[in-house]
């Protein structure tokens, strides 16, 4: 072996991927050292630390629950109670449709199951290649627009078949240059 | 007061009870699941509802505080609708498979629906399948039958302050799981199996094995540590199934227990206990019957005494064995062989301690009991792992410090569970507890915070203490301990104003030979203070053996007859002259340490060992070892054929906690009863039989037919137990003295005086360890580890699943430097000798130290001390010259006991091979 060859090439080279990755945890320790008092803060705290790593991975909620003298187990029960959290990682892209009484009488049927069987996906799952993570969620406050879905932070209305297909390949085409660059 | 009429019964309750507790008052029985005596109002299942006249709607009654001139209704109609409607809806999701559910017969669930009638619902059955788990050690849940009554959840946190599982999840979904679902990983004590009312916890042991209306409860106490809990063995045929903590007014536990009382009961089953008594004959241990035995034995002694005294035997007594065994042990060496050389494990750490406490107070006792600490609003635990090593005690510390009732000062050199629950806790340099007290009382008395009432009239010595006490001031000390001047000083004022202060030191753990030094620091500031001779004031030294306190008591001490009186004092030597019917040695005996140091050096020529293993539990195993192989005689007597039992000439095997009745003294003096539940395996006999025959075989009757028999004798003899008779000890435990049968037992000692007149204040002086330097860079911590109490838990499967061989641990800075991981083998070596042992790389303990448990036969802590380490004050910490790596194919070098447990092995599968051929053992078994 050649002095610069890293062990990471030659892992490369022959297809090994590592197993667990290593976390970075200094984060979270910087979410909790910018606190006054932890007390009652164990919400804002989880959400930061889902906004640094798309998710609360367990060693990450492990520190918090140790530095904010909290078990362990409470911690996990309260990511396990809100939907918001979630404790795998999650893809690029969230995409939420809307199962609502107004979406579903407009044909929202139609949209999710155009959008399970682009992804391959079903409902809180995640694309292999972690393109995106798929929702149904009861209503997102948009009736008006009807059958609804939101990408990230964007919402698509009064939606059909033809018209979700060309929003997602869109959505992939953007995403690819956005990875080439 | 207020008054309230439930189902027309009248009663007055104080502001503040329960409809619930109002209820119970009055013999009311409301149902309920989440409800539980030692934990918060829940207020989730609803089955406790009533009917509370005026208003229209079903309360509550487990969260509702009752008010004056409420009415209450139990027992409606309309009440008895919705609690069945609580049971459908649990039906709905709670599967029947009572038939394997190892709840039923005393399922809470199975009750009321048989009580209720239904077994159906509108909603038939829907099945949701959750998790199983099945690879947490000892403990299995089911979540299928989970209720989610939450006691378990309470329970963990409130008591245990563990917090082990939680809700998870929401909605139908709702499990009760620890954290992300992994296996559990705590303490193990079970309280949560205990209290789920249904069968969703249970014992691994227990499951499938029998069913709960077979079952024999037997009321007897704990045998591990010195805490003394009440339980009850669960019974049937010959066999120990199942293990409940008693809670009623009769238990000092209140129905808690941990994980060796509740799953540590194995050890009595286990194959290799002896069941024949052996002598050697041509190097080889062979079965004979008792009477040879017997007789093999008084020839030996007999030889040894005609030719050279009575002086050259010698005999260990046994702090795991009842005060019943002790009090005739000491009775054969002193009246039957005619020596006081009787000695026993406590000579190594606890009874030192306890004689620091005789000079200050003058009882070799602790002051208060452990129930005792509800009423102190400060605790400072020194060198004292008590969740660990006294379990149940640790839960009264931990539920008296988390109520807020109390602050805790920790002063430990590892990080512990009680060190992080206290507001101060001090790291102090291991083996420095003694300045850093000195620190304490030189800062109360330099600022002049003493009880100055209490040092007046009750204490002398204080101005010798004063001036010894020139040196130590925090400031002084502080490279000394490491402790910041600035916080001793606080801890110093807050002990000083808290009003009442209990002192808890953990003797012969944490401080393996430092306890009597440390105990007469800590005695000297309780007496400073004031904190002794009052409720929820005093010193609580803790033992992790069951019997040691009552080992002393009944004489087990080469200086002291039965009560602690001296041997040497003629008047009282004389009276038991009387009673025994035969002349007495005058002169104090060897102690264990000079047992063995005369048995290597060739004066001591025989040994009688009962419910001890000195080559594991002695200091200098080399030292032991050498001097049992010069033995002419070697009798043992225990369950196991020991490492000790292997250089034995006979070895007689004994009757274990479960299978005698006895008493039992625990740490806080209280006498306890200890009951047969079971039989011994094979020609196993009890200890005091076994004693009383050995005597018969030697020309003397001590007259005892039965263990409660030598119990009368004893409360003859000590008077301090006068007072405590069988018949007493049926309910409750007594904590001596109990003088008179009439006497209460006595919680709280030293109230108006103390029995020498004053309080001792004595200098004691710190005695540095010697320096780690650069040959012996690291200190040895031996102690205890939770899941283990002594070699005998190691002989229970269950607990062996959670801690199966000893792990030493290690700074990560050390780890750092030594390029160790967790899970590597080491070799550590002393200036003694050399042990291996698997590492762990963990903050808990300090940097340059090395903690390493006792419990393990294969990794011989014993063998890295050395005896001049012990007797030579100073040099109280064992240095370790060098830890490296072994890799684990080079791990060869075994160790002595590591062959000797193969010899053990080998003697034992001979054994078993021979039983087999001559058809089924008489032990017991499923």
């Amino acid at each position: 072996m050649s002095a610069d060859v890293t062990l990471e090439d030659v892992k490369q080279d022959a297809g090994i991927e590592e197993e667990e990755e290593q976390i970075d945890l200094a984060p979270v320790h910087r979410i909790i050292d910018s606190l006054k008092e932890t007390k009652g803060m164990l919400i804002p705290v989880l959400q930061d630390v889902q906004t640094v790593y798309g998710y609360v991975p367990e060693e990450a909620a492990n520190v918090v629950a140790d530095r904010m003298r909290l078990y362990r187990s409470q911690v996990y029960g309260v990511l396990t109670f809100y939907t918001q959290f979630h404790l795998t990682p999650r893809g690029r892209h969230i995409i939420r449709a809307c199962s609502g009484t107004a979406c579903h009488v407009r044909g929202g049927k139609t949209v999710i199951s155009k959008l399970e069987h682009m992804l391959g996906i079903g409902h809180g799952e995640t694309t292999e290649d972690m393109f995106a993570s798929f929702e149904k969620v009861a209503c997102l406050g948009a009736c008006g627009l009807a059958p609804v879905i939101m990408i990230d932070n964007d919402a698509h209305g009064t939606l059909d078949s033809v018209k979700t297909e060309r929003i997602m390949d869109n959505l992939r085409e953007m995403d690819t240059m956005k990875r080439a660059e | 007061m207020f008054t309230i009429t439930i189902d027309g019964k009248k009663i007055q309750v104080p502001r503040g009870t329960t409809i619930l507790n109002a209820a119970r008052e009055l013999d009311i029985d409301i149902p309920t699941f989440c409800d539980h005596k030692y934990l918060l109002p829940f207020g989730s299942c609803r089955m406790c509802v009533v009917e509370v006249e005026g208003t229209d709607r079903l309360f509550a009654s487990c969260v509702v505080p009752v008010t004056d001139g409420m009415e209450v209704h139990s027992n409606t109609a309309r009440v008895k609708r919705a609690r069945e409607a609580v049971l459908e809806l649990l039906l709905t999701y709670h599967p029947l498979e009572c038939p394997v559910c190892p709840q039923s017969g005393r399922c809470l669930l199975q009750d009321l629906v048989f009580e209720h009638g239904r077994d159906y619902g509108r909603f038939g059955h829907i099945e949701v399948e959750k998790r199983i788990d099945h690879l947490s050690p000892l403990i299995e849940m089911n979540q299928n039958r989970c209720i989610l009554c939450g006691r378990c959840v309470r329970i963990c946190d409130e008591v245990q302050a563990e917090g082990e599982f939680d809700f998870a999840s929401r909605g139908f979904p709702t499990v009760v799981e620890p954290s992300f679902a992994k296996p559990m990983n705590c303490e193990f004590c079970g309280q949560c199996v205990q209290a789920c009312p249904v069968g969703s916890l249970y014992s691994r042991i227990f499951k499938h094995t029998a069913p709960a209306w077979e079952l024999t409860p037997v009321r007897t106490t704990c045998p591990f540590c010195g805490v003394g809990c009440t339980l009850h063995l669960e019974v049937k045929g010959n066999h120990i199934y199942h293990v409940l903590g008693v809670d009623d007014e009769g238990s000092n536990n209140n129905g808690f227990l941990c994980c060796k009382g509740r799953f540590g009961y194995e050890y009595v089953h286990h194959p290799d206990r002896i069941t024949e008594p052996m002598v050697r004959q041509d190097g080889e241990l062979v079965p004979v019957t008792w009477e040879e035995a017997y007789d093999h034995i008084a020839r030996g002694i007999e030889k040894i005494r005609s030719q050279a005294g009575p002086d050259a035997f010698g005999g260990i007594s046994s702090a795991r064995c009842t005060n019943e065994d002790n009090y005739l042990f000491q009775k054969f060496m002193r009246a039957v062989v005619g020596t006081n050389n009787v000695d026993s494990i406590a000579r190594f750490g606890h009874f030192p301690g306890m004689e620091a406490l005789r000079k200050a107070f003058g009882v070799e006792a602790p002051t208060n009991s452990l129930n005792d600490l509800q009423h102190s609003n400060l605790i400072l635990a020194i060198d004292s792992n008590i969740t660990e090593d006294d379990h149940v005690a640790g839960l009264k510390v931990l539920k008296q410090v988390r109520s807020g009732k109390a602050k805790l000062i920790a002063a430990n050199s590892r990080r512990v569970k009680v060190t992080r629950f206290a507001q101060t806790w001090m790291q102090h340099k291991p083996g420095t507890s003694v300045a850093l007290l000195n620190s304490i009382i030189a800062v109360i008395l330099e600022e002049g915070l003493e009880n100055k009432k209490f040092c007046q009239s009750r204490v002398t010595g204080l101005e010798e203490l004063r001036e010894s006490l020139k040196g130590a001031e925090p400031e002084r000390m502080e490279k000394v301990t490491g402790i910041k001047a600035e916080t001793i000083r606080e801890a110093a004022r807050a002990i000083a104003s808290a009003g009442k202060v209990t002192i808890l030191i953990t003797l012969g753990g944490a401080s393996p030979y430092t306890g009597e030094d440390t105990v007469a620091a800590a005695a000297n500031l309780a007496l400073v203070t004031g904190n002794v001779g009052k409720v929820g004031a005093g010193i609580i030294p803790l033992s992790e053996y069951n019997n040691i306190q009552g080992c002393m008591d009944m004489g087990a001490l080469a200086e002291f007859l039965p009560g602690y009186q001296p041997v040497t004092d003629d008047g009282i030597r004389n009276w038991f002259e009387g009673q025994w019917g035969v002349k007495l040695p005058s002169q104090p005996g060897l102690d264990a340490m000079g047992m063995i140091e005369a048995a290597a050096g060739g004066k001591l020529k025989g040994m009688y060992i009962m419910g001890e293993n000195p080559l594991s539990s002695f200091p200098d195993q080399e030292r032991v070892i050498e001097a049992m192989k010069k033995l002419d005689l070697l009798v043992v007597q225990d369950m196991f054929l020991t490492e000790t039992a292997l250089f034995a000439d006979v070895v007689l095997p004994s009757s274990c906690g479960p299978e005698k009745n006895g008493t039992f003294t625990n740490t806080d003096r209280r006498v306890q009863r200890v009951r047969k539940a079971i039989d011994s395996p094979g020609k196993t006999r009890d200890d005091w039989r076994i004693l009383t025959e050995m005597s018969e075989a030697m020309g003397y009757s001590n007259g005892i037919g039965s263990a409660m028999e030598v119990l009368g004798e004893i409360t003859r003899m000590i008077p301090f137990y006068a007072g405590i008779t069988p018949e007493r000890l049926e309910k409750s435990g007594i904590h001596w003295p109990c003088p008179r049968p009439d006497h209460p037992g006595t919680e709280v000692l030293h109230h108006d005086r103390f029995p020498s007149g004053l309080g001792r204040t004595r200098p004691v002086r710190f005695h540095e360890p010697k320096k780690a330097t650069a040959n012996y860079p690291y200190l040895l911590i031996p102690g205890t580890i939770l899941y283990h109490s002594g070699t005998t838990t190691t002989m229970a499967k269950g607990l062996n699943t959670v801690a199966s061989t000893a792990v030493a641990e290690i700074h990560p800075s050390d780890a750092q430097e030594l390029e160790l991981e967790t899970n590597d083998w080491v070799r550590l070596t002393s200036l003694k000798g050399i042990t291996e042992v698997k590492v762990k790389v963990t903050e808990r303990s300090m940097p340059g130290t090395v903690f390493v448990p006792t419990h393990f036969r294969e990794v011989p802590v014993n063998a890295l001390v050395g005896y001049d380490t012990v007797r030579e004050r100073g040099l109280t910490y064992v240095g370790i010259e060098r830890i490296e790596r072994v890799e684990a194919e080079r791990r060869a070098g075994e160790s002595q006991v590591t062959r000797l447990k193969k010899t053990v092995q080998e003697i034992q599968d001979k054994k078993r091979r021979a039983t087999e051929e001559t058809g089924p053992g008489v032990s017991g078994g499923k």
